[in-house]
């Protein structure tokens, strides 16, 4: 009995010691291992969002506003006519006309939609609102009707209205 | 020393770990890491934005008349855009109309932008350089838009309103092309733009 004491209480401070080294080590691994896990995934955030056709049909429907059906003529894309705009948005401005032979009413068939969902909006330089002109009473926006955005792909252009510069953006969704 | 076997073993392991990651994001060519955060989509979208600043600035003489923005009398006589620090370059938009724009549609989305204008000069073009907000990113774009200077253009400088035909040689940056012709120069601004 009395041998084995000193082999006791060596073994005491040496089991504690193996605990601490685990334990110090495991927390070094598990730390590790979860920054990786959470550090991961956000490489890939650049590629994520708008996946897929979204972002083209965005980005033709933005195209074909901005340099065709609202321009005044199609050798100056991004300078619209200030007839089309109204039409486009069910505005009316005194003396001036579209000439455009687009079916401005219909969101879906003028971009080429085909049944996705898109709200096209006019805005200041540095406002998300939409703007509203002296010469249209209420906001630029328009929209098909229906869903709630949810994974939205957006494309944007600058025009100018009557001198003025604007933001054009058109989300598809 | 067997006490720190496992805590070595740990780090060992760790390293390893991190060193994968790190390979990883080397071999991957767009990460957070990339000197900007970028894809093709987001490329595109600022350079039609750019595209369609210049033709509405153009649309409505804002780009002529900021290329015109020239004071005569600085810089020891060699002239400078108006308003300029010592270095001749703006460092944002230039105080007209055409900065005005460029500050609203650029920097308020975090988006930086160099401005040359390239004129010509002998057989080749030179350029001068007129907002500098430092070196483009690889994820740069760029437009350009042409501009036509008359003799009869009217520098827009607050205070100066010579035309270009009055001006003495070497008064303005770029010089007459055809000094028999109304024609003064064909210049070409570009915008260079990318992501902070």
């Amino acid at each position: 009995m009395t041998e084995r004491e000193p082999d006791r209480a060596a073994s005491g401070p040496d089991r504690g010691q193996t605990t601490l080294d685990f334990a110090v080590a495991m927390s070094i691994f598990l730390v590790t291992v979860l920054f990786v896990l959470a550090y991961a995934p956000t490489m890939f955030d650049p590629f994520a969002g708008g996946s897929g056709t979204k972002l083209v049909v965005a980005d033709r429907a933005a195209t074909t506003l901005s340099a065709d059906v609202l321009v005044a003529s199609t050798a100056d894309p991004g300078v619209l006519s200030i007839g089309c705009v109204a039409e486009f948005f069910d505005k009316s401005v005194d003396d001036a006309t579209c000439s455009t032979t687009a079916n401005l009413d219909n969101l879906d068939e003028t971009l080429s939609l085909n049944g996705r969902n898109a709200r096209v909006k006019i805005h200041e330089l540095d406002d998300s609102t939409p703007a509203s002109p002296d010469w249209a009473t209420g906001g630029l926006q328009k929209e098909t009707s229906g869903s709630v955005p949810t994974d939205v792909a957006v494309a944007t252009r600058t025009v100018s209205i009557e001198g003025d510069p604007y933001r054009l953006t058109v989300r598809v969704w | 020393m067997r006490g720190q076997a496992h805590t070595v073993e740990a780090f060992a392991a760790a390293v390893l770990v991190v060193s994968g990651l790190v390979f990883a994001t080397q071999a991957a060519a767009v990460t957070p890491l990339s000197a900007s955060t970028s894809n093709q989509h987001i490329e595109n979208q600022q350079q039609a934005t750019i595209e369609g600043l210049l033709a509405a600035s153009a649309d409505n003489g804002n780009l002529t008349e900021a290329v015109l923005y020239w004071d005569t009398s600085v810089d020891d006589g060699d002239g400078a855009f108006a308003g300029t620090p010592d270095s001749g370059t703006y460092a944002t938009g230039p105080p007209n109309g055409f900065g005005t724009d460029l500050n609203g549609t650029l920097s308020s989305r975090q988006i930086a932008f160099n401005v040359v204008v390239r004129y010509p000069d002998g057989d080749g073009t030179d350029t001068e350089p007129m907002v500098r907000m430092g070196e483009p990113s690889d994820n740069a774009v760029s437009a350009t838009r042409t501009v036509g200077l008359y003799d009869g253009s009217q520098l827009s400088a607050d205070g100066d309103d010579r035309s270009l035909g009055e001006l003495a040689d070497g008064e303005f940056y770029a010089p007459d092309s055809d000094s028999g012709s109304q024609l003064y120069a064909v210049v070409e601004v570009e915008v260079i733009a990318w992501r902070k």
